[in-house]
């Protein structure tokens, strides 16, 4: 039976600095999630205006996320994302909008806007018919997608770019409540 | 990024004194910010980050202090009530055949709120559902609110009950201990900035150097970017 190696190059370097390693990915995590919020903070009358959604109810209701959120097992390490996302509770959810940096392998990190529609009835379609640059979609989620770049203010420039397209998308095909299901928001929403 | 963050912690820690400067003239002048080395509570016993009961107390002290009844629901992230004349009543481990309540605070009008603390445990099996069967049964309710660190990450977010963070509460009870200091409360305010460093250090782990000085940075620009939550200043 092959013996597994136990003096790996990674091994030795966690024992030094794997708590650091860990923070500085927690770090990361915080200080994406909180440029993601002050981003849309800026136009969060826009975003509601543009979806034709509630201001406070977003804004209240956005809640960090990170995929993957915890250090599982099967995680293959090719993309991984991390952002805001509304509504936040979503063991049921028939939809929800998601505003988030993500990487891959062979891709720069980039940050982006999207909605995701269970049942998206006619909604990529209408979206699709606008031709709306920068908007891409599929079957259920419509999104824009901007890569950060290494200019000094990259990230907020690009969120700010993103933002811009996807309030644009969804101001000329009338606001995303038209497509939504009846939903019950609920009561308890994180306050921190 | 290790080494990222490493750059980016040490420009947090040269500015970190400048930071606790402005927060002590600014809010606090003749006493302090709390998270300054001047109040040394990491070693104080009593404060030790698992002793819920102690928080518990202290919390419940404090919001007896407040004379302004409208201050005590966005205390906990509720909607505030500017209508409310009466003053709160606070009780602590109220028995009920539900089980024991760590909070709960009682007005006339508005009705009763339930709070149950965490300071590093995590509610056993039932024990909010539990509380809400009681809460429903009161003449008025404002529900039940969860005080702990965090919810975990994509963590359902709870529909009975709402969670408020004790980073909000340390926020909050800051522009209270800073109202109190100007009103010259000084033991009020005294008490409750030292109950902020408790809950900031052995709670929220704040303070100290290292990577560590990033957090703390970004704590202190909250607290001095206005995000005092009921401030009044």
């Amino acid at each position: 039976m092959a013996k597994r190696q136990s003096d790996s190059e990674l091994l030795r370097e966690g024992c030094r600095s794997y708590h650091k390693a860990l923070f500085a990915v927690m770090q990361f995590r915080r200080e994406v999630q909180d440029a993601i919020r002050a981003a849309v903070d800026e136009r969060i009358d826009d975003i509601a205006a543009a979806l034709k959604l509630d201001k406070a109810e977003i804004s209240d209701g956005l809640s960090p996320y990170a995929d993957p959120a915890n250090f599982g097992q099967n995680w293959d390490g090719s993309e991984a994302e991390v952002g805001l996302k509304y509504p936040g509770e979503d063991w049921e959810a028939k939809w929800g909008i998601y505003f988030y940096f993500w990487i891959g392998d062979g891709d720069d990190g980039g940050v982006g806007a999207s909605c995701w529609i269970k049942e998206p009835g006619a909604a990529m379609t209408k979206l699709a018919a606008l031709n709306v640059a920068g908007m891409d979609f599929d079957d259920c989620t419509a999104w824009v997608w901007e890569p950060v770049g290494d200019a000094a203010d990259g990230f907020p420039a690009a969120m700010r770019r993103a933002l811009d397209v996807w309030i644009d998308g969804w101001h000329r095909v009338g606001g995303l409540s038209q497509f939504l299901p009846s939903r019950k928001v609920g009561k308890g929403q994180a306050n921190a | 990024m290790v080494e990222a963050a490493e750059k980016d912690a040490a420009s947090a820690a040269h500015r970190l004194d400048g930071l606790i400067e402005q927060s002590s003239r600014s809010f606090f002048p003749g006493v302090g910010d709390p998270l300054s080395a001047k109040l040394e509570i990491g070693s104080h016993r009593w404060l030790a980050g698992d002793r819920e009961e102690v928080y518990s107390d202290w919390l419940a002290w404090i919001i007896g202090r407040q004379d302004d009844p409208a201050r005590i629901l966005p205390l906990f992230g509720l909607d505030g009530r500017p209508d409310l004349n009466e003053q709160w009543a606070v009780e602590r481990e109220v028995v009920t055949p539900y089980g024991r309540l760590d909070l709960l605070l009682r007005h006339e009008q508005a009705g009763a709120l339930c709070v149950e603390v965490k300071t590093e445990s995590n509610p056993v099996e039932d024990q909010l559902e539990r509380y809400l069967r009681w809460l429903a049964r009161q003449r008025a309710s404002l529900g039940l609110v969860l005080l702990a660190i965090d919810l975990p990450e994509d963590e359902p977010l709870p529909g009975s009950y709402r969670f408020c963070a004790w980073k909000h509460i340390a926020l909050s009870l800051r522009a209270w201990a800073s109202d109190w200091l100007r009103a010259e409360r000084l033991y009020d305010a005294v008490m409750t900035l030292a109950f902020c460093g408790a809950i900031e250090r052995n709670l929220l782990s704040l303070g100290g150097g290292g990577l560590n000085s990033l957090r703390t940075a970004d704590y202190l620009k909250e607290v001095l970017g206005d995000h005092h939550g009921q401030t009044t200043i």
